[in-house]
């Protein structure tokens, strides 16, 4: 059954590559300038393939479908998110610190400026979910 | 923490698909708590005692200077 949901998962990924190309060559064939509403045309295409694709997906495989939704409750499952996150968020906010600080010494005061806000933004949210997840549990 | 849930399910003829189906995780988190790469929660823990009919301390075997908890 885990392998086959996995299959299915695969399977979704592909249609949505090749909705996503759908929508890009439709739009080119279609005569448009080529602009960022290409690619936004593309990822229309690209929710609307996966959306049906999903829905055949239910309505054809039902018990499969109930399997991934038990499945996204997993306890491991949700361990490994929970820690992949946490490692995400590390990397990230170190690479962020990274930038900042070769910004500064590239004299890039612009970036800096962004960066430095954006490292705030992501400390200020870090703390005000500690904050609320403290109250909680 | 060692746990003696490979034997047991042994014991009882049923499969790690099966069981994991029973108690609503799962393949691979059954077969990460028999290798004791994953240490179950305490609810878990709590449905794999009931399910077997067997106190929790018979089937997970706590060790003291196992203080990672995962």
């Amino acid at each position: 059954m885990e392998d086959k949901i996995r299959q299915q998962k695969i399977k979704a990924f592909i249609m949505g590559g090749v909705a996503y190309l759908l929508g890009t060559i439709l739009y080119d064939a279609l005569g448009y300038k080529k602009s960022y509403s290409r690619e936004i045309f593309g990822l229309i295409f690209l929710v609307i393939g996966r959306s049906l694709y999903d829905l055949y997906q239910y309505k054809k495989y039902p018990k499969i479908k109930e399997k991934e939704k038990q499945l996204e409750k997993d306890e491991r499952l949700v361990f490994i998110r929970d820690r992949a996150a946490y490692i995400t968020n590390n990397i990230v906010f170190a690479a962020l610190i990274i930038i900042w600080f070769v910004s500064i010494v590239k004299g890039n005061g612009e970036l800096s400026d962004y960066v430095s806000c954006f490292i705030a933004f992501i400390f200020v949210v870090m703390e005000l979910v500690k904050y609320y997840l403290s109250k909680r549990i | 923490m060692k746990n003696r849930l490979k034997e047991i399910r042994a014991i009882r003829g049923i499969s790690q698909e099966e069981l994991a189906d029973i108690l609503g995780v799962s393949r691979q988190t059954i077969s990460s708590l028999e290798n004791g790469r994953y240490n179950p929660s305490i609810l878990l823990a709590f449905k794999i005692a009931h399910y077997f009919g067997m106190p929790i301390e018979d089937i997970f075997i706590y060790e003291e200077e196992d203080d990672d908890g995962r």
